[in-house]
């Protein structure tokens, strides 16, 4: 009876391939149960969405092959993509691109020298370079995201030359394939792999492991650079939020050990790598397909890392058990003696006894596992059909049922509809308001000229829209709608619970997807949503400029869409029928006016400011600058910077401004009455000062709480409900034939002491 | 001045500490008053809490947790979630739900030998989907009507003692704590033997994957205190709170002293490295540096630091990369 371990060839070929495996069954699988998955134009998206992880996991699976590591992959990604959309006014597209995969060379060479002649940790070295990156990358932006109006190239990146096959995929495959060829065939692929599996071999064989190290991570910041230029040049613009650079990475590194590379080196594939991108991304998609959320998504993400990672300890458990057993003999032994000498031989095993448990243990504990995350599955499954997402199918029931109550009768109950905080979701029509008019050259002016911002503020009414699919005038109830929304958020949640509301009311079925704050994934979404057929899309972009192509494609499909709560740039706004949502630059006009009556428009005041990469950046900065120059020029800014929105982060930048300041600091603008809120309270507690006015964008519950206990003066009314409503409210509008303005705001209202019982409970 | 240099990681960190407070002082005249080191304490009172965690973690030779953020928000959620049995009973709960996330983990890599970076990562991954899917992606709040346990829940973050606030001292606590378990008792030294060497270890009779779960298990213990006063700070639970304290904690770890191959530094060191990254947010914002620009700064000074100590070791000939 021998418990020798062996891992038999059928399951080591298993292995070895698992990646294209799981891509072909996951294929399969989701052909077969998800429809609208296999057809063309959802497999091309598959295709081009695995592109920009593709590329970035080439250089990584060097990378990793080399016994290293590199964190920075993301930020370099982002940065260079920044690059290639900067500087394309000025030099051109192959001016650009060359510029920017320098940048991300030299960033590699950074890398490269730290770790090889300074000879620090590569982790520590790439963390670093990770954090210095993402500030480059911030500061050569602004915080904010750029677009180019040039959409030649873009187009053709995405334009299949031959079926499934646009030349972005065509460019991301041969990489993949010349990548392949060098590691595998070529002698200095081969050294590579030596010098990352055994460096004291390579070194006696007289290969220059420093050399190679240094390439490695000049290869891979290079691939990287690639990466996020062709990313940004698909879509014409990039984003700089920093979610998309740190996703990549997690994805990345997910990919690249599924496809089988080992972070000990000396082991790897591109080809596999590339595969396990590619079934990350199908594995999205179909999820997608299925209507369910991000959360999904991210638990069977991490559960297939999980398995893998198990597996490989496993893997590596059996292989340390064989180290130093001559295989031939040992079958010799098996076949020949079976004495006792074959058993003693197995006793003196540093395992011994223990062998035969542990060589089922991990076994046990993946097949554990693996139940565990079928039930999670199916438990989410059956929970979700709970949910008020249905799967896009227009009942005949619900057409004839709500044709009976005609159009007329809908309109005129919805604005009796009353959101969770009691006030009602929308209000009838209010007058188009009055713009001032654009001056000649914003860009000449100075930023705290209200002038300089015109282009953003009033982005969408003074375009010339593109030819627009026509309206069935036919009413709404049995239309299918499909809501792109840019992310979880406790907002989004309560926008979701105004969306259906008002859609139920007009008898439309609605689907969504969520961005999770990813440009990446809302583009791929977009397609899936074109893939739908739709009869509307409301699209709530994760960038205001980034969506400009996404609604192009819309466009160009035929599909009418409206954009939702962030304000697109000029250019998108040609695209769409119209925007909704809040007035941002105009709430924050009348915030900043409440704070200076109440300091009697003199002191020094601060800002803190809102995420970079998102539109309320600008907005919620400059229009209470621009605003108080105009109004309380005596007022003095002292100070803006942004925190991301956490508590501990405000907490210290407004402990440091009041240490800093002192009484000279009088007032504070907020662009979050959330964490944001809370940390400056405690800030403020701290240090004593219950005489500072205290403004903020609104209303969240936290907000509200604060007002109510006089600790904060006004906050912003920014209806969750009423957004998700309004959006719906016009698409309804627009399908009984209406001409539609290209900008609808949401009403405005500053909520302080008076009246905030009026806004309670809060909706999120 | 071999035990001098054997100590640099130590001492290094606590040079720069003094170097930045002189620059402090130029900068502004407001920089050495009680006030202000109050407030960088206070600052810095949460990542001192989960370094002190982290720090088990890469002592013992296993790089990093990069599921302590989500250990964070879960235990934090799970408090809030269970305020209606009582405040003991939430904070125990809170606890105790981070432990068992830290025994899963602690069980994967001792026993199973599994890559930590990567299992931690699978681990953040599917906690994420797992509490976005229990809470429906909203927000858990406490019910703080006045004296309800969830009043008391959201005191925690705001309770001090005199002028000094309890998450201060806690940290203070906690990383002395940790400096005892490390340096002075039995399980410290089998933590620097694992992490110096695993193969010796095991062949000296060691239990190390035993050893490895009680490293998970500090360390899970640790997010989960922060999560508790992370979550009473912001007076929610959320799948997304203690976002970034995976990569910050791990540089506040690192610079103090305990490199990432494991075996080196102490907890002294750690508390140095969380000043020192408090010290230099604080001087940054003094001199009006704003957050992009302090990025750069904080990732130059971390590789610069962290490379000198590799470098004074290399030439101490205490180690050979």
């Amino acid at each position: 009876m021998s418990s020798r371990p062996d891992i038999n060839s059928a399951t080591r070929w298993m292995n070895e391939n698992r990646a294209l495996l799981m891509l072909v069954a996951l294929f399969g699988f989701l052909s077969l149960t998800a429809h609208n998955f296999l057809s063309l134009h959802n497999v091309t998206t598959i295709l081009k969405g695995a592109c920009l992880n593709g590329i970035a996991a080439i250089g990584f699976t060097l990378i990793f092959i080399l016994g290293q590591l590199d964190l920075s992959i993301g930020a370099v990604v982002m940065l260079c993509g920044m690059l290639t959309i900067g500087l394309q006014p000025s030099l051109g597209w192959t001016g650009s691109i060359a510029v920017s995969l320098l940048s991300g060379s030299v960033v590699g060479l950074v890398n490269g020298w730290l770790v090889v002649r300074a000879r620090i940790n590569a982790f520590i070295v790439t963390l670093g370079t990770m954090t210095i990156v993402t500030g480059l990358m911030h500061l050569y932006s602004g915080g904010g995201s750029r677009a180019v109006t040039d959409f030649g190239f873009a187009d053709w990146l995405e334009r299949p030359l031959l079926p499934l096959l646009p030349p972005i995929v065509l460019i991301t495959l041969v990489l993949v394939a010349v990548a392949t060829v060098v590691l595998h065939a070529t002698r200095v692929g081969r050294n590579v792999l030596m010098v990352g599996g055994n460096p004291e071999t390579a070194w006696l064989a007289g290969i220059d492991r420093d050399r190679y190290l240094m390439a490695g991570f000049v290869l891979c910041s290079l691939s990287a650079a690639a990466a996020g230029t062709l990313f940004a040049a698909s879509l014409s613009s990039m984003t700089s939020a920093a979610v998309l650079g740190t996703r990549a990475l997690m994805t990345v590194l997910a990919a690249v050990i599924i496809g089988g590379t080992m972070m000990t080196g000396g082991k790897g594939s591109v080809v596999k790598s590339y595969f396990a991108v590619l079934m990350l991304t199908t594995l999205f998609n179909g999820i997608g397909c299925f209507g369910y959320g991000f959360e999904v998504q991210i638990f069977v993400n991490g559960l297939i890392l999980a398995v893998v990672v198990l597996y490989e300890a496993y893997a590596i458990y059996q292989h340390e058990l064989l180290k130093g057993q001559r295989q031939d003999l040992v079958a010799e032994a098996e076949e020949g003696l079976t004495g006792v000498w074959c058993e003693e031989q197995e006793d003196p095993e540093q395992e011994g006894d223990e062998m035969m448990q542990k060589d089922r243990f991990p076994l046990v504990c993946l097949t554990m596992v693996s139940i565990v995350g079928i039930v999670a599955i199916a438990a989410m499954y059956l929970n979700s059909n709970k949910a008020p997402v249905t799967v896009l199918a227009p009942t005949q029931a619900q057409a004839t049922s709500a044709g009976a109550a005609a159009p007329t009768d809908a309109t005129a109950d919805v604005f009796a509809l009353r959101g969770t905080d009691g006030q009602p979701y929308i209000l009838p029509q209010q007058a188009k308001p009055s713009i001032p008019a654009r001056p000649d050259d914003p860009g000449a002016l100075p930023e705290t000229d209200a002038g300089h911002w015109w282009d953003i503020e009033y982005a969408g009414w003074d375009v010339d829209k593109v030819p627009m699919p026509a309206s069935p005038r036919d009413g709404s109830p049995g239309k299918r709608i499909v809501l792109l929304k840019a992310g979880d958020h406790p907002y989004w949640t309560a926008y979701v619970n105004g969306f259906t509301a008002m859609a139920e009311a007009y008898g439309m079925d609605v689907k969504i997807y969520n961005g999770n704050w990813n440009l990446d994934l809302q583009a791929q979404q977009t397609e899936q949503a074109i893939n739908d057929r739709p009869d509307m899309v409301v699209l709530a972009p994760v960038d205001a400029t980034g969506c400009t192509p996404l609604l192009r494609r819309m466009n160009k499909a035929g599909i009418p869409c409206i954009t939702s709560n962030t304000i697109p740039c000029d250019e998108a706004m040609k695209y769409c029928l119209a925007w909704t949502g809040p007035d941002d630059w105009g709430q924050f006009r009348m915030l900043a006016r409440t704070l200076a009556d109440a300091m009697g428009k003199t002191g020094g005041y601060a800002i803190v400011r809102h995420m970079p990469g998102s539109s309320p950046f600008f907005a919620r900065t400059y229009a209470p600058i621009t605003e108080l120059g105009a109004y309380a020029p005596d007022m003095k800014l002292l100070a803006m910077d942004t925190a991301n929105l956490e508590a501990e982060g405000t907490m210290q930048l407004v402990s440091a401004w009041l240490t800093k300041y002192g009484n000279e600091l009088k007032g504070l603008v907020l662009a979050g009455d959330g964490f944001s809120m809370t940390g400056t309270l405690e800030a403020v507690r701290k240090a004593g000062r219950k005489d500072l006015v205290i403004v903020a964008a609104g209303n969240s519950k936290t907000g509200m709480d604060s007002i109510k206990a006089g600790e904060a003066l006004a906050i912003t009314y920014q209806s969750a409900e009423g957004d998700g409503a309004i959006a719906v409210h016009s698409a309804a509008r627009w399908f009984t034939g209406e001409t539609l303005d290209p900008v609808i705001y949401l009403p405005k209202h500053i909520i302080t002491k008076t009246d905030v019982d009026n806004y309670m409970p809060a909706q999120w | 001045m071999r035990r001098l240099l054997s100590h640099i990681g130590t001492l290094g960190v606590y040079g720069v500490a003094v170097v930045l407070l002189v620059i402090g002082r130029i900068v502004s005249a407001d920089f050495l008053t009680g006030d202000n080191f109050l407030t960088i304490l206070n600052a810095v009172a949460l990542l001192g809490i989960v370094a002190s965690g982290m720090a088990f973690v890469t002592y013992s030779g296993h790089m990093a947790d990069l599921s302590l953020p989500s250990i964070m928000a879960f235990s934090g959620t799970i408090a809030v979630a269970t305020l209606p049995w009582g405040l003991p009973v939430a904070l125990l709960c809170g606890l105790a739900a981070g432990l068992c996330i830290g025994a899963m983990n602690g069980v994967v890599v001792g026993r199973f030998k599994a890559n930590p970076i990567l299992w931690t990562l699978a681990v953040a991954f599917f906690m994420e989907g797992f509490m976005r899917f229990t809470w429906s992606n909203n927000q858990v709040y406490p019910d703080t009507t006045p004296g309800s346990s969830g009043e008391a829940f959201i005191g925690i973050f705001r309770l001090s003692v005199g002028t000094i606030p309890v998450i201060v001292i806690v940290m203070l606590a906690m990383l002395v704590a940790g400096q005892i378990v490390m340096m002075q008792t039995r399980f410290g030294r089998e933590t620097r033997y694992v992490g110096s060497s695993r193969a010796a270890a095991i062949t000296s009779g060691i239990d190390v994957p035993q050893v490895v779960l009680l490293n998970f298990l500090l360390a899970a213990f640790a997010a989960s205190v922060a999560g508790i006063f992370i979550t009473s700070m912001n007076k929610l639970g959320v799948f997304y709170l203690g976002q970034g304290y995976d990569f910050r904690a791990v540089t506040a770890v690192v610079i103090g002293g305990v490199m990432l191959s494991g075996g080196r530094g102490n907890m002294l060191g750690v508390l140095g490295g969380v000043l020192v990254i408090g010290l230099l947010t604080n001087i940054m914002t003094f001199m009006g540096i704003t957050s992009f620009r302090q990025n750069i700064v904080t990732g130059m000074v971390f590789i610069a630091v962290v490379g000198l100590q590799q470098y004074a070791l290399r030439r101490g000939g205490r180690s050979y990369e």
